[in-house]
């Protein structure tokens, strides 16, 4: 989690942007938020409900940011 | 990685209501999120140049120091499922350490933006920024009372290896101001 803390600081202070840069950094920030689920929230041993819910939550979150990020790209193009 | 616990009866850890408001807080939270998203949809020229006013490396330093503490939290209960009251409190205490350098961090972020003359009307842009930043601000400061509250009553032995339902409890609460904190850096400060 910290490594892809630190690939997302460089990403943002390299300026990089546009739709596959943004793909990946909320790639990654699904795959950090999914780890603090799992291990440290324990929900990987509760039962599956739980954990589904905070899943399928990230997962529309993360989707609807991506959804709203490529809206605003092909307005500009 | 090293894990919490395993619930025995099928439940996550804590106080099954502390779930429903963790469940209820990230709902407040998404929609603050995807409000912002299809806001600068509509206006991406103008959130991508307030966006780099922003203090990346100290939002960034604020990440790595939330997730730490979180890790430090996971030791705690750890500890104390093991009846280890005091090291318990002594990893709540420097996870509570490393919540004050969040706070400060913050607050230096919020002084400086202040200091240059932007409030919640200067734009788009800044209403949101400031506006989520605070609100989770805010739940940094209540994670810390949680927190604390935890680590003076495991110092004092009330909690043991058969009955830590407190310590879990504050735990889940704050991982989830860790969660909220991973998604709201690299939407507003770095994305664009």
């Amino acid at each position: 989690m910290i490594g892809l803390t630190l690939v997302v600081l460089a990403v943002g202070q390299a300026g990089l942007g546009g739709i596959w840069v943004v793909a990946l950094l909320l790639l990654s920030t699904l795959l950090k938020t999914q780890l603090v689920a799992d291990y440290f929230m324990a929900l990987k041993y509760s039962r599956p409900l739980w954990r589904i819910i905070i899943t399928v939550y990230l997962v529309i979150i993360v989707s609807m940011i991506g959804l709203a990020y490529w809206l605003g790209a092909s307005d500009i193009s | 990685m090293t894990d919490v616990s395993t619930a025995d009866d099928g439940y996550p850890p804590g106080d099954f209501f502390i779930w429903i408001f963790i469940y209820a807080e990230l709902l407040v939270f998404g929609i603050f999120f995807l409000a912002y998203a299809f806001a600068r949809s509509q206006n991406v020229e103008l959130f991508n140049e307030s966006q780099l006013h922003l203090n990346r490396i100290s939002g960034a330093i604020n990440t790595l120091v939330l997730i730490t503490s979180s890790y430090f939290v996971v030791r705690a209960v750890a500890a104390i499922r093991e009846n280890r009251s005091s090291l318990c409190s002594n990893w709540l205490l420097a996870a509570i350490l490393l919540a004050s350098v969040f706070i400060i961090l913050k607050a230096y972020e919020f002084y400086s933006t202040y200091a240059d003359g932007i409030t919640l009307s200067t734009n788009t842009f800044y209403m949101f920024y400031l506006s989520m930043t605070f609100f989770h601000f805010m739940h940094v400061i209540l994670g810390m009372v949680i927190l604390t509250a935890v680590m003076l009553k495991a110092k004092k032995g009330g909690y043991s290896h058969d009955e830590y339902t407190g310590v879990e409890t504050g735990a889940s609460y704050w991982h989830m101001v860790d969660m909220v904190w991973i998604i709201l850096f690299p939407l507003v400060y770095v994305i664009r």
